[in-house]
């Protein structure tokens, strides 16, 4: 131990007072009475003692030089060994993916891993720094460096849980460029290191990992609960499970629908092989299915015992046909089922924001690309869809994309087109249909804004009398409706991964300072020394006066 | 004298020597009368003529009536000799006030009352054997309010004397100077050597068959501990210490020991017939006269 403040001791002198002082308080006062007739008749018991009272006046003495001693002690700033040392940065992960919130039973190693990393908190000395981040992909960074325990602790509490299982490569990455920032910096995880596969690659030495479960996993949960509606019929939907168990696991899953049992199926399944299923229906309204798992015996994560989605209703499409009526187009729309068509006199100028789909044919034209989807049906000019360059006789179809959902089982190379046009597509779009090598369906339908040039008149040709015709219409609907209820239709879970539990990094102890408590400065212990041994000097001088 | 006995302090023993007449009239008559038959005015009794009688004493009435020579016996009526014993002792200079000037001034003012009434005052100090100190003479007997200054410049020029007294030989060496039986009152604080020391002392003076008084002086700081905490007593008579660490506890016992004794001595009086007064250091000795002529026994 050395002093900061060494030049303090000089005030060590104040002592000399105070042992004057004190002689000069416990010396007995004399007092004259007229007589000792009554005193001569008490018998107080410290006066048969007076070897304990001298001995208690040193003391008393001695306890009153040590309070000032200790006082003089932390003004001096005394430093221990551990403060001595060089200032400590740690930058902390904090793993919160799900499968932390696998316990056996309690606590959790979420718990165990806030209790090491509080633990690691109190050890901080003044000089020490540390940053807090989680294990999330991108990173979140809770607490950039600081000294101070009580930002560090508010950081803490604010960080939860996640549902599912996180990378930790971007935290590592994140956390060694914090560390080169500081000298003598270190990087601690706290993770049971349930990683996705070759993350433990990312771990430099010197990080060490603490919260890792070292014994073998016992758990059953899904990883896959699903729910898609069909894209050939609009009502009918799939379900698919899928659940993993890094052990042999044996039991049953129960499905419920609207909370009604649907289904109860045994579910055998081995290490590294997921059990899956699928189930289909229909149902143009909304659904909810629930799955559960019958937990087995020691079953450490409860959250993915259980996984349900919602089937959100079909909402009816709304389409907007600008333009001449066209008949065949009007049977075609009428006859797929949930579509909502209006016929309108003008391309509006601000698209409605209820229109999912419009269908333009002749002149009535866009000046530019709409919001939302557009259906150009053999357009009279050039735009942003492509130049038109003349006309084409007899043009058959040659080349049709079968990689394309708008031309699945469609048929259309069946179709005889007496007349059509000659387009120069815009740059990007896609070429569904084509007439050697003249695009006769050509467009862009794989992002946003979308739009689908039909490139000659169904009227001069065949396909409204072929079934290619409501084929194409009805995948082309069907693909809006896929972008419009393609969201949260399967149940978050934590994952393979984090289901089977299994860890890639082996533990490694923390970092220790030979003392197991908090680390105090110097003079807080001294100052606190002092205090209860204030408490034991008044106790005695309380004693001596009263006893 | 000023000081100790200011003028209106004399004026006031005026009026309580009117009051001890008013009372006296009332409760007190022929109580003084001697047992002795003599030359007074009083009728007291018959007895047959013996050779060598007063011839004068014949009832000659008788004698014509019965032919008996039978004497008349008057009663002889004497001086009542009131001793004040004026405790010296140093714990009566002790305090503020000092329990010694109102001691004084009880005993003038008691002498006043005496030699008001044409009976014998007598001032005796009691205290340790000082051959050289002005208190250890005695005001010698005397009669008549002539004498009253003169015995009011001595009460002055009393003082307390230094060292241990006991009470009880104190009071012997006055009883060895064979005083005449009369009425002894003892002002004093009644702190003896010991617990039975001022029993003991009085045990002497009810055997020399005085009628007795005893007006205890107190002053409050005595009946109290005082300040907690250590600390070395010291006897003012005695320069006799004693370490003592009084807490709540000490201090309640000291109290309980005062009010025993104080019960004890006043008990004492009671028992045998002896007048007994308690009074301040700080109350005015005219009340406290006052309360001592009704009380009874102070003064005849």
């Amino acid at each position: 131990m050395s002093f900061l403040l060494p030049m303090a001791a000089w005030l060590g002198l104040l002592s000399l007072p105070i042992i004057g002082f004190y002689l000069l308080k416990t010396r007995q006062r004399r007092k004259l009475v007229s007589t000792l007739l009554f005193w001569n008749q008490l018998k107080p018991k410290i006066e048969n003692s007076p070897f304990w009272r001298k001995l208690r006046r040193w003391l008393s003495l001695l306890l009153q030089l040590l309070i000032f001693a200790l006082i003089l002690l932390g003004l001096m700033h005394p430093a221990f060994e551990w403060e001595q040392r060089a200032p400590q940065r740690v930058v902390a992960i904090l793993d919160n993916s799900a499968s932390m919130a696998a316990s056996r039973p309690t606590p959790s190693r979420w718990q165990e891993a806030r209790s090491q990393l509080d633990a690691t908190l109190s050890r901080l000395r003044l000089a020490d720094e540390m940053a807090v981040i989680t294990a999330e992909n991108p990173p979140r960074i809770l607490s950039g460096w600081t000294s101070s325990k009580r930002e560090l602790r508010a950081a803490l509490d604010r960080v939860e849980l996640l549902p599912t299982g996180t990378d930790p490569r971007a935290a590592l990455e994140l956390a060694r460029e914090l560390t080169a920032l500081r000298e003598n910096a270190r990087v601690e995880i706290f993770s049971d290191s349930v990683w996705p596969l070759g993350a433990e690659g990312a771990l430099q030495p010197g990080m060490g990992v603490q919260g890792v479960d070292p014994e073998k996993p016992t758990n059953v949960g899904f990883t896959l609960f699903a729910i898609r509606r069909s894209p050939a019929a609009p009502g009918d939907w799939q379900l698919d499970a899928e659940v993993v168990s890094p052990t042999t696991y044996s039991g049953q899953l129960e499905l419920l629908r609207d909370g009604q049992t649907f289904d109860v199926t045994p579910v055998e399944c081995q290490p590294g092989q997921p059990w899956r299923k699928s189930w289909r229906g229909a149902a143009e309204g909304a659904v909810e299915f629930t799955a559960r798992l019958t937990p087995i015996a020691g079953d450490l994560l409860a959250t993915d015992n259980q996984a349900s989605c919602r089937l959100e209703a079909l909402a009816p499409l709304q389409i907007g046909v600008v333009g001449p009526a066209d008949s065949f187009l009007s049977a075609v729309l009428d006859s797929i089922p949930l579509v909502k068509w209006s016929q309108l006199d003008e391309f509006p100028a601000t698209l409605p924001p209820e229109l999912d789909l419009i269908i333009t044919t002749g002149d009535a034209l866009p000046a530019e690309k709409p919001r939302g989807a557009l259906l150009l049906i053999n357009p009279s000019r050039s735009g942003f869809w492509g130049e038109r360059k003349g006309s084409l006789k007899e043009a058959p179809v040659t080349d049709v994309s079968r990689l394309s959902q708008l031309t699945r089982h469609a048929g259309l190379g069946q179709v005889a087109i007496s007349e059509a046009t000659a387009w120069t597509p815009a740059p990007g779009s896609e070429v569904l249909v084509a007439s050697l090598t003249d695009p006769l369906i050509f467009g862009q339908w794989d992002r946003d804004p979308r739009w689908l040039v039909l490139g000659f008149d169904p009227a001069q040709s065949d396909l409204p009398l072929r079934t290619a015709f409501p084929v194409l219409m009805s995948n082309l609907l069907q693909s809006v409706r896929d972008e419009k209820s393609s969201d949260q239709l399967a149940a978050v879970l934590p994952g393979r991964i984090e289901s089977e539990l299994t860890p890639l990094a082996t533990a490694t102890s923390a970092e220790s300072h030979g003392w197991w408590g908090p680390i105090f400065p110097g003079w807080w212990l001294a100052l606190a020394l002092g205090l209860i041994v204030l408490v034991a000097e008044w106790a005695l001088y309380h004693r001596r006066i009263t006893d | 004298m000023a000081e100790l006995f200011p003028a209106d302090f004399l004026r006031s023993l005026e009026g309580l020597h009117l009051l001890a007449r008013q009372i006296s009239r009332g409760r007190m008559r022929a109580e003084r009368r001697s047992v002795k038959r003599g030359s007074g005015l009083e009728f007291a009794d018959y007895r047959a003529f013996s050779p060598g009688d007063d011839i004068r004493a014949i009832d000659w009435n008788v004698f014509g009536r019965s032919r008996h020579l039978l004497l008349k016996l008057f009663e002889e009526e004497e001086d009542l000799h009131v001793h004040l014993l004026l405790d010296c002792t140093a714990s009566m200079n002790w305090g503020s006030p000092a329990k010694f000037d109102p001691a004084r001034q009880i005993v003038a003012g008691l002498a006043y009352l005496a030699l008001a009434n044409l009976d014998r005052a007598s001032i005796n100090p009691i205290g340790p054997v000082s051959p050289e100190g002005a208190a250890s003479r005695p005001w010698s007997p005397s009669r008549g309010r002539a004498k009253f200054l003169r015995l009011l410049r001595y009460l002055e020029a009393c003082s307390v004397d230094a060292g241990a007294c006991e009470l009880a030989p104190a009071i012997n060496r006055w009883l060895a100077t064979r005083p005449r039986r009369g009425l002894a009152i003892w002002v004093t604080d009644a702190w003896g050597t010991s617990l039975d020391d001022a029993f003991l002392a009085l045990d002497r003076l009810r055997y020399a068959r005085h009628d007795l008084g005893v007006v205890q002086i107190r002053h409050p700081d005595e009946r109290v501990a005082g300040e907690l905490g250590e600390f070395e007593y010291e006897e003012v008579e005695s320069g006799e210490t004693k370490t003592m660490i009084v807490d709540r506890a000490a201090a309640a016992a000291y109290a309980v020991e005062v009010r025993n004794y104080e019960d004890r001595l006043q008990e004492y009086c009671r028992k045998h017939g002896i007048a007994f007064l308690q009074c301040e250091a700080g109350e005015s000795a005219i009340e406290v006269l006052q309360r001592s002529l009704l009380t009874g026994g102070f003064a005849r």
